[in-house]
């Protein structure tokens, strides 16, 4: 009868202060029972595994892995498009919530300012039992969004921050919430900025205002049509991430 | 002849956008493709109050789904189940869509590992990974590991496991014609020898991933 080796998969070091450190599921981070569980790892008897494929942090007594894709939960909201008056939240998905309805007339009236397929900025009010959620624009910096272009750009590529709101002369976008809404009262400016810019492949700059803002000075040297070549476009990349670099942002 | 080791291996990760996770993984020519959605929402006929629940959808790569893709969907499901650490998401679905885009032999383990990766990819939290490896017993008695979709036809048995990457336990074990104990034991045997490359596969796939970010 043939034996049946047990074998155990050497696991990487077991010391836990290692930073950077790659695990997948079921490596050992540590047999040290001092830190403290965070996402990412579960505990079987005394050693503390990992659940995920991703890269181990600890912070004081917390360790976590953060693998490398995350699903996103925000608060400010970016709605994608306004059915009667229920709004399709995006980023929680799409549930749909009412917007205001206090009486019969108000809800014949909100015609007037909002119609389906509007983007509108607006602040999630409370979250209910079952995960839908009441949005208000009872804010000035909310509300209808005019004109501009939604330019879609991965969670991923989001850098996190506690304002996600800027209004400048050209550009206002909600980095946020995946999406970029520029004026488009100058069409050009509206060109200058397509999807692309926040794709991997061209650079880790990850999309927050100013980082917008300086791409778009950067590409102010290039004509439209001369955007259009890659090489172009990882020109102004490059300009934007040295920029991003001297002022220490980055 | 008496071969022990897998075909060449090659995966490539996130090829999807819509899904959460996804993996189009090969073993030799068998390729396969899968597609993971998850934790999502679930109809309250089929939510369990303390876990996730695990679905998998196999799609042959001709002709409508029956019976057998029902079985390999049953194998795919309690695979997982048994990897997945599904009482961290209650009352929530966890999707897997398996596509077969060639079969050419060990086309159970092709699908399992594919699930593995797609479920790294998506960051499901597992308890570990999990390879799987067919083998084939000929007449003539003698072991192939990973066999091709030829060898498999003429083969007097052909056994698949899966074993899971801590302790190199059994997690999967099946069995198609008929074979002596000793011969079980010697194929599980060599089995688990040869799902060290998988293992190694991994990591090495986690690795290049992480090193781009």
């Amino acid at each position: 009868m043939a034996e049946i080796r047990r074998i155990r998969i050497k696991p990487p070091s077991e010391k836990a202060a290692e930073v950077n450190r790659l695990v997948t599921p079921g490596d050992t981070i540590t047999s040290d029972s001092d830190y403290m569980r965070g996402h990412g790892t579960y505990f079987e008897d005394t050693k503390l595994l990992a659940s995920v494929a991703g890269v181990v942090e600890t912070v004081n007594k917390l360790i976590h892995v953060n693998p490398l894709k995350t699903r996103y939960n925000g608060e400010v909201v970016m709605s994608s498009s306004v059915e009667s008056w229920s709004a399709d939240v995006v980023i929680c998905e799409s549930t749909r919530r009412e917007l205001r309805r206090r009486s019969a007339k108000d809800e014949l009236n909100m015609r007037k300012y909002l119609q389906e397929g509007d983007l509108v900025s607006a602040e999630v009010q409370s979250v209910y039992g079952d995960g839908s959620l009441s949005l208000h624009t009872r804010n000035l910096k909310y509300g209808k969004l005019g004109q501009g272009m939604l330019v879609k750009v991965s969670p991923m590529v989001v850098k996190r921050s506690k304002t996600h709101m800027q209004t400048s002369l050209r550009c206002q976008h909600h980095p946020r919430q995946q999406r970029i809404h520029l004026d488009q009262s100058h069409r050009e400016p509206a060109g200058r900025h397509p999807q692309r810019w926040f794709h991997p492949e061209f650079g880790e700059c990850d999309a927050f205002d100013t980082c917008i803002l300086y791409t778009y000075e950067s590409s102010m040297r290039y004509t439209i049509t001369e955007l259009l070549v890659p090489e172009k476009m990882e020109n102004v990349v490059e300009w934007t991430l040295q920029r991003l670099e001297q002022e220490g942002a980055v | 002849m008496d071969e022990s080791s897998i075909r060449e291996i090659t995966s490539e990760r996130t090829l999807l956008s819509q899904p959460d996770g996804s993996s189009n993984y090969s073993q030799g020519d068998s390729t396969v493709m899968v597609g993971i959605y998850g934790p999502a929402d679930i109809k309250q006929s089929k939510e369990q109050m303390d876990r996730a629940t695990v679905e998998v959808i196999f799609k042959p790569k001709i002709g409508l789904a029956g019976v057998r893709e029902k079985a390999m969907e049953t194998m795919i499901s309690n695979t997982c189940q048994a990897i997945v650490i599904t009482t961290m998401h209650p009352r929530s679905s966890i999707t897997i869509v398996v596509q077969v885009i060639q079969d050419a032999g060990s086309l159970l383990s092709c699908c399992i590992n594919a699930v593995c990766m797609a479920l790294m990819d998506a960051g499901i939290s597992m308890k570990c990974l999990v390879a799987a490896v067919s083998c084939a017993i000929t007449d003539e008695g003698a072991v192939i590991v990973d066999p091709t979709l030829k060898v498999t036809e003429d083969a007097s048995a052909v056994l698949h496991f899966a074993f899971d990457s801590t302790e190199k336990h059994l997690v999967l074990s099946s069995t198609h014609g008929s074979c002596t104990t000793d011969q079980y034991m010697s194929c599980l045997k060599s089995c688990q020898d040869a799902c060290d490359k998988l293992f190694e596969f991994y990591r090495t796939s986690a690795e290049r991933r992480f090193s781009k970010t």
